[in-house]
C-alpha cells in the first residue's frame, strides 16, 4: 500500500509539531505574564 | 524578564543549530530519513524526566523549608514536565506509524509507562486546580510530587526491563552505537532543549510569582466605594 506521506513530511510534521506546542505554551506564558503585569 | 529573554534568545540560538545539524546529518541505515524525528524525540522525553525530578526536587525542599518558591518550582517544572511528555508520545505516535505501522500499543512497555506517566502528572495539575488554599495545595501537590518520581526510571529502564517494539537507549555508558554526526545533532538539541526548559521553567516562575501576589491580594467588595448617608446635615462635594 502507498503510504500517505513522503517520508520527509512525516518528518516536517513532527518538528513542526514539537516547536508550535513550544511556541505556543511560550506565547500563552507570555500573554499570562502582560495580564498580570497590567493588574499589578 | 531580562533572565528570561536572554536565555530566550540562546534556546531559539541552539534550537535552530541543532535543526540545520538534524537535517544535515547523514540519513540512518534502515529508517532513513524518518531517524531524523530521534533529535527531537529523544531530547523531549530527556526532558520530561528532568522536569519531573526537578518537581520532586522542589517538592521535598518544600517538604523541609516550607517557602512558597519550592512549590512555585515543583509546580512550574510539572507543567513543562508535562509539554515535554505529550510531545515525546507525538513525535514517538508520528515516528511510529510509518515504522512500526502503529501509532500507539499499550502492549510495549516504554509506550505505556510514558502514557501512564503523562497521565499521573495531568492529574498533579489537576490537583493543584483542586484545593485553592495555598498551604493545603503545597503540602498535598508536594507528596503527589514525590512520590510520582518513581515513574522516571521506570520509563527509563522499561526498555531494557521488556524488550517488545520501542528500541534500548541510543546513548549508553559504552559508548554510543550511531554516526558521529547523529550524535553530535542529538546532543546539540539536548543541549537546545535544555536551554528551552530552563528559560520556559524562568518564564513559568515569574508568571507564577505574579499570580500568587494577585491571589493573596484582598478583592475591593462590591460597593464599597458608596459611603453611608451623613445625618447631621452636612453636605458632602
Amino acid at each position: 500500500m502507498e503510504p500517505l506521506m513522503s517520508e520527509n513530511a512525516v518528518v516536517t510534521l513532527a518538528y513542526s509539531v514539537t516547536y508550535s506546542v513550544i511556541a505556543w505554551y511560550a506565547l500563552r506564558l507570555h500573554l499570562r505574564y502582560r495580564r498580570l503585569h497590567r493588574r499589578r | 524578564m531580562t533572565k528570561v529573554r536572554v536565555l530566550m534568545a540562546l534556546a531559539a540560538i541552539a534550537a535552530g543549530l541543532g535543526l540545520y545539524l538534524a537535517i544535515s546529518a547523514p540519513p540512518e541505515a534502515v529508517q532513513r530519513t524518518y531517524a531524523r524525528i530521534l533529535h527531537i524525540h529523544a531530547p523531549s522525553a530527556w526532558l520530561a524526566f528532568l522536569a519531573f525530578f526537578v518537581t520532586a526536587f522542589g517538592s521535598i525542599m518544600w517538604r523541609i523549608r516550607r517557602k512558597e518558591f519550592w512549590d512555585r518550582l515543583a509546580a512550574s517544572s510539572a507543567e513543562i514536565g508535562v509539554l515535554f511528555t505529550a510531545i515525546a508520545l507525538a513525535t514517538g505516535m508520528i515516528w511510529g506509524k510509518p515504522v512500526w505501522g502503529v501509532f500507539f500499543d499499550w502492549g510495549d512497555a516504554r509506550m505505556a509507562t510514558t502514557a501512564i506517566m503523562l497521565l499521573v502528572y495531568l492529574g498533579y495539575l489537576a490537583l493543584r486546580r483542586a484545593t485553592p488554599d495555598p498551604q493545603l495545595r503545597a503540602a498535598r501537590a508536594s507528596v503527589l510530587g514525590i512520590v510520582a518520581v518513581v515513574q522516571v526510571p521506570l520509563v527509563y529502564f522499561s526498555v531494557n526491563l521488556v524488550r517488545t517494539l520501542h528500541q534500548t537507549q541510543t546513548i549508553r555508558p559504552e559508548g554510543s552505537p550511531i554516526h558521529p554526526a547523529m550524535l553530535r545533532a542529538l546532543l546539540v538539541n539536548l543541549a537546545a532543549f535544555t536551554l528551552i526548559y530552563l528559560a520556559l521553567l524562568a518564564g513559568r516562575m515569574v508568571v507564577g510569582r505574579l499570580e500568587e501576589k494577585a491571589e493573596t491580594e484582598v478583592a475591593p467588595v462590591a460597593g464599597a466605594a458608596v459611603l453611608p448617608p451623613r445625618l447631621d446635615g452636612a453636605i458632602d462635594v
